[in-house]
């Protein structure tokens, strides 16, 4: 088949259908009308016509009987009633089949010939004798034998009569036929067109499987498929009309779009495994790396330290068994080598505990940064009360972390305010506040963010980034010490708390002096999210007791454990 | 805080770093404590100088073991380890002598029972000073099991 347009298919579909029905109504009309036709004729003409022309013959024959009895009782009236009777009923016979045999000019004629004949009878027979018999003469013997011979007249309008009413017959006989024919070409036609009626449904139905349902079964079977999975499976619809070709093509269309989609999606899904592979082989060799470093912290805290205690220690040993041995500069050699030594060993102690933070294992509490703060301060009473500093703060929460390692966030972030201090006498202030979500860094909202504010010589800006770096130092040991290792570990004390440190590096104030660092810390859980800590201040009591020393990294004490 | 002068402290001392072993001799003689150190320079030695075995079967049961955890043959774990699981042993004090005080921590978390930890210091001074703590605790204060 050729394929076209549905539209066109189904317009040419109903085109032929129709033609076919029409043809089937035509056929239908004509066998009716044929069959009308052999009924009227059957019915209307020819046989009234039969039974008039009998009329007319029992008319005739009344009239020569009436004739015959008028005569016979000697002309009285009354016997010529019949006859009277015979002639009305022949003129109204006469009528009768006249308009039947209306439109057939041969039987016409024959009629009017046996009118004229029966004029003929009534002229010649029937007239005169009723004329004599009514006469005074009465009926004579020649009288009724006129009539006797007026017979062979009579006989001639009964052949007549006789020879009309035979193509009659035939006609009607004839009209009979062509009723039957009519009937049958009916029968035939009516079936024809009922066959013809059917033929055309189930064209029509196969039409339609064949160019709508059947494609579109097949393209939804097609789609039935892609969506089951099979993907690669391409839809088509073989032998089917343009428009579901066309929508076979699109489905095909959005099925290949799809197919790229996928592909796309594949794509980046492998590009997302890959680079989480690559995550992972990083945080692998992070691990490598940082187990490494973990070995070299414990190697520099062990090995190193030997050959350095040896150095120290036999320094001293020389120091104290040849006193007096040696001049001034022999002994501040030894002097130098010994402090060297402490030094360096101040340094690998150092670089320890800043490996070492978060790393103990401990697990996070919660820490009240009050006692905190207490803590960290008996360990700089000492220094405190040297250099008459004010440390002054306000009320701390609660929040979840390593105690000891906090002790030491404040305990250097203060030391730092005491150390790097001006004329002045020193004055430290830790603050706190709740960040609100709107504020600039969204990481930070919901934290707790401190302050620790001094009044000491300050930090140029432009070393901002110097300072946390470990062992960096922005003055000569002359003025003051340390190893550089206290922002560096305050850095990653907080870090390692989920905060962040940094340097305000703006000022209050254009005469303003001093350092502010600021930190955040997470809000504990069990605690209740209040609006914030009132900024009421209050100034730490800074007195200490004699007991309380500051702590050196090189402190041993023997340590019983029972 | 008195001696006992009748009787002198017998301490063994595992140690196999000579230098340490000669600051070990040093610090005693200034602090002048009466006794006898017993040098043993590994594991193995010190097991059998405690048990009286060989060559040490002669030598003293020791009033305290100041012992060094990196030996060679048998390291120091091994020997406290083999020290506190034996009866006739485990009444003497150990004193593990450790490096750092991370060390200590770590040491710490074995459970290896030793009667102390100390950090060798750096400053001599402080090494007389630790010396003295240990004789101190365990040597005069402490009534020795066993005597």
């Amino acid at each position: 088949m050729a394929v076209g347009g549905l539209r066109r298919r189904l317009a040419l579909l109903f085109a032929v259908a129709g033609v076919v029905a029409a043809l089937l109504a035509a056929l239908t009309v004509g066998a009716l009308v044929q069959l009308e036709r052999a009924t009227t004729d059957r019915v209307e003409v020819f046989g009234p016509a039969l039974l008039s022309t009998e009329t007319l013959f029992r008319a005739y024959s009344d009239q020569e009987t009436g004739l015959r009895g008028f005569l016979l009782a000697d002309g009285r009236e009354e016997f010529l009633e019949p006859y009277e009777i015979g002639r009305a009923s022949e003129r109204e016979a006469v009528a009768d089949t006249a308009r039947l045999l209306e439109g057939e000019p041969g039987l016409l004629a024959q009629l009017a010939q046996v009118q004229a004949t029966a004029r003929e009878w009534h002229r010649q027979v029937a007239t005169p004798a009723i004329r004599e018999a009514r006469s005074a003469d009465g009926v004579s013997r020649d009288t009724i034998a006129d009539v006797e011979q007026g017979k062979e007249l009579f006989d001639a309008i009964r052949e007549e009569l006789t020879a009309l009413q035979e193509p009659v017959l035939a006609r009607r006989d004839g009209a009979n036929d062509d009723l039957d024919d009519a009937q049958r070409q009916l029968q035939v036609v009516l079936t024809a067109a009922l066959v013809g009626l059917l033929i055309i449904a189930a064209g029509t139905w196969q039409a339609l499987r064949r160019w709508v349902t059947d494609p579109l079964a097949r393209l939804g079977a097609a789609a039935d498929r892609v969506e089951a999975g099979e993907l690669s499976r391409k839809i088509e619809v073989e032998d089917a009309p343009a428009e579901i070709a066309t929508l076979a093509a699109q489905v095909e269309g959005m099925r290949i779009r799809i197919l790229q989609e996928f592909a796309l999606a594949e794509q980046s899904r492998q590009e997302a495994l890959r680079a989480r592979e690559l995550i992972e082989e990083q945080a692998e060799d992070l691990r490598r790396s940082n187990a490494e470093l973990e070995q070299f912290a414990y190697v520099a805290s062990h090995d190193l330290q030997e050959p350095l205690r040896k150095v120290a220690s036999f320094c001293q040993l020389i120091e104290r068994r040849y006193k007096g041995q040696l001049d001034e500069r022999g002994e501040q050699y030894i002097e130098f080598a010994v402090d060297g030594a402490k030094r360096m060993q101040q340094l690998i102690n150092d670089l320890l505990a800043f490996s070492r933070v978060g790393r103990s294992g401990t697990d996070l509490e919660l820490v009240d940064l009050e006692q905190v703060l207490a803590q960290a301060l008996r360990q700089l009473a000492a220094r405190v009360e040297e250099s008459d500093a004010e440390v002054t703060h306000d009320p701390l929460p609660t929040v979840r972390g390593d105690s000891s390692l906090l002790v030491q966030l404040l305990q250097n972030l203060v030391g730092n305010g005491l150390k790097f201090r001006s004329e002045q006498a020193p004055r430290v202030h830790i603050g706190v506040r709740r960040v609100a979500g709107a504020e600039g860094d969204a990481a930070d909202a919901g934290m707790w963010e401190f302050t620790c504010s001094d009044n000491g010589i300050g930090i140029d800006p432009q070393y901002e980034d110097k300072i946390f770096v470990i062992f960096q130092r922005l003055h000569g040991r002359d003025s003051y010490g340390g190893t550089g290792i206290g922002l560096a570990m305050c850095k990653k004390i907080v870090e390692h708390h989920g905060g962040r440190l940094w340097l305000d590096a703006e000022r209050p104030g254009p005469e303003a002096t001093g350092a502010t660092f600021r930190w955040t810390l997470p809000v504990a859980d069990e605690e209740p999210a209040g609006p914030g800590t009132p900024p009421t201040s209050r100034t730490d009591d800074t007195t200490t007791t004699e007991d309380e020393t500051e702590r050196t990294a090189d402190d041993a004490a023997a340590r019983a454990t029972g | 805080m008195t001696l006992q002068p009748e009787r002198q402290v017998e301490i063994l001392l595992v140690e196999d770093d000579p230098g340490d072993v000669l600051m070990t001799r040093e610090a005693f003689d200034d602090y002048k404590v009466r006794n006898q150190l017993h040098v043993v320079s590994d594991g193995a030695d010190a097991m059998a100088f405690l048990r009286q075995e060989g060559e040490h079967a002669d030598k003293p049961r020791p009033d305290l073991v100041l012992l060094d955890l990196n030996l060679p043959r048998m390291d120091g774990r091994e020997v406290l380890e083999a020290i506190k699981s034996d009866p006739e042993l485990s009444s003497i004090p150990v004193v593990v002598l450790t490096t750092s005080e991370a060390e200590d921590d770590v040491l710490r978390s074995y459970s290896l029972h030793a009667n102390a930890y100390v950090t060798k210091p750096v400053d001599f001074e402080r090494f007389i000073e630790v010396v003295r703590q240990i004789d101190d605790f365990f040597v005069t204060v402490v009534r020795l099991p066993g005597r």
